[in-house]
């Protein structure tokens, strides 16, 4: 099949997809830069605080004897300053224990007579493994009312947590650029159909099905670009209109939008992918009904 | 399947060949047309053009067929948003090969010899009936197809056209184009001359004279038509 640059242009050159294509596509690029956005945000800020929280641990000195948890504290502390993949460790003061526990008990709540115990806060060193189990059994020959916790059981529910919501965004993205495909093919029919007289006389001059349905593929390649263009500067100006304002209010729930490059293409890169889907759906469209005339 | 329109119609047209179909309405003029231009495809039986068994033939090899063929549909199928120029230039685009610059001059030169030289870049809803069937013969007849089939060519135009018109299908004829032509117009016909395939109630009768030349209405009929255009 000859492969021409210039399309025949046999077709008018609007309302072959009664203009409402670039408004629905637009409007689909929009729901899926949102859904992709959100997505890749929350995959980084869960991804950044798992990180965060799986280089540290925290041990817990229970003891009803408070010189006794002091000098099991003291003891703990001098071997993890010796042990290789421990950055540091600090005791947290009463101060911060106090304001840990104000959520719970209320401000101005916590005495000197409540027993709290003595926590220490063990920040790993990046880059160096660390058998937490050995590490557990050590810590606790030295000290017998240590508790160590290395958030492994928070860490598993907000992987997967994280898990279903990036699912959930995935799986929205792929349903609307389904739904654009369909879209796109419903709009095609309509395109055959009130051009039908023009594509019988072209294929009875003797062209091709696929200069024809090129015709085609070339307008709603168009059309979809031109929503999808829309609909992702229209995605990009909502994203960051609530990251500001998520940002104003002090974050809260809402992960920060920071994104990697490779997130930015790929929401860059969803009007192509909706314009593709597009003129791929009008081409096979286009292909099918064509087979249908002798 | 509906009523079968054409039976038991045996006949060939020898390339450079120039036939009259006649008939009355409804006699199977357009259907057969249609079987020649490959809008339809036989039910029962063997085509055989260009040399192929168009009846087994796959789908993708009609359209080099289909592009051998110059066609002059009787309702013209005139594509409604493009200039009589564009309209005419389909063919010579759908096959590719020439620059547009040459198109454009083949085409203008063409439109300018059916007397459409101030009306290339009108659209077909803006031309009359018969300013419409000549933009359509420029179209079938401007890739110099081996085969023209034409369907009421001259319905809608003037006599004095009408000689002109059919002037250039037997000048295209004498430069080997197989030519049928469709008519009502058995004066015509008479004035032509040529072999005659008469169609009615489906079945074909084909002249006797098969291999009768046609004349050129304008230089061999005594009459010129040429001031009258």
């Amino acid at each position: 099949m000859p492969i021409r640059l210039r399309p025949l242009r046999f077709l008018p050159e609007s309302g072959i997809a009664g203009g409402t294509l670039p408004w629905v596509i637009g409007v689909m690029v929009y729901l899926s830069v949102l859904a992709a956005g959100f997505g890749f945000a929350l995959h980084h800020g869960v991804a950044g605080w798992a990180d965060d929280l799986s280089r540290r641990l925290s041990i817990q000195i229970v003891g009803a004897d408070a010189d006794d948890a002091e000098k099991q504290a003291a003891a703990v502390v001098a071997a993890l300053e010796k042990t290789p993949a421990i950055g540091s460790v600090r005791r947290l003061s009463e101060q911060e224990m106090a304001r840990l526990l104000e959520p719970w008990l209320g401000v101005g709540n916590v005495t000197a007579d409540l027993p709290l115990p003595i926590l220490l806060e063990v920040a790993l060193e990046p880059g160096r493994p660390l058998d937490v189990p050995a590490l557990a059994a050590r810590v606790s020959r030295i000290a017998p009312a240590a508790v160590i916790d290395d958030h492994q059981r928070w860490l598993v529910e907000i992987r997967r947590l994280a898990s279903s919501l990036e699912l959930t965004a995935i799986v929205i993205v792929g349903l609307v650029l389904a739904a654009t495909a369909a879209i796109a093919a419903f709009g095609t029919r309509a395109g055959l159909a009130s051009h039908r007289d023009s594509v019988e006389i072209l294929h009875l001059m003797g062209a091709e099905d696929g200069v024809i349905a090129g015709e085609f593929r070339y307008r709603f390649m168009i059309q979809g670009l031109k929503g999808g263009l829309g609909g992702l500067l229209l995605g990009l100006a909502t994203l960051f209109s609530i990251d500001h304002l998520a940002e104003q209010l002090g974050r809260g729930l809402v992960p920060a939008l920071e994104l990697g490059w490779v997130d930015w293409t790929m929401i860059a890169g969803l009007p192509l992918f909706a314009a593709a889907l597009t003129m791929l759906a009008a081409h096979f469209t286009v292909r099918r009904e064509l087979a249908r005339l002798p | 399947m509906g009523a079968e329109v054409l039976q038991d119609i045996t006949f060939t047209l020898e390339p450079g060949s120039f036939h009259f179909l006649t008939g009355p309405s409804g006699a199977g003029k357009t259907s057969l047309l249609k079987l020649l231009y490959l809008a339809h495809r036989p039910s029962r039986g063997l085509v055989t053009m260009f040399g192929r068994d168009i009846t087994a033939a796959g789908r993708a090899t009609l359209p080099p067929l289909r592009r051998r063929i110059g066609v002059v549909f009787q309702d013209y199928h005139l594509l409604d948003h493009l200039s009589a120029i564009d309209n005419v230039a389909l063919p010579l685009r759908i096959a590719g090969g020439a620059s547009e610059a040459q198109i454009r001059e083949h085409v203008m030169e063409l439109l300018a010899w059916v007397g459409l030289k101030d009306r290339m870049q009108a659209r077909p809803p803006t031309l009359s009936g018969g300013e419409k069937q000549r933009v359509a013969i420029a179209r079938a007849v401007i890739a110099k197809p081996d085969l023209l089939l034409a369907d009421e060519p001259t319905g809608n135009v003037d006599p004095a056209m009408a000689r002109r018109l059919m002037h250039l299908f037997v000048e295209l004829n004498r430069l080997g184009t197989t030519t049928v032509v469709a008519t009502h117009d058995i004066e015509l016909v008479e004035e032509v001359g040529g072999a005659v395939m008469s169609l009615e109630n489906g079945r074909l009768h084909v002249d006797e004279d098969d291999r009768r030349l046609p004349r050129n209405p304008l230089t061999e009929s005594g009459r010129d038509g040429w001031e009258d255009v």
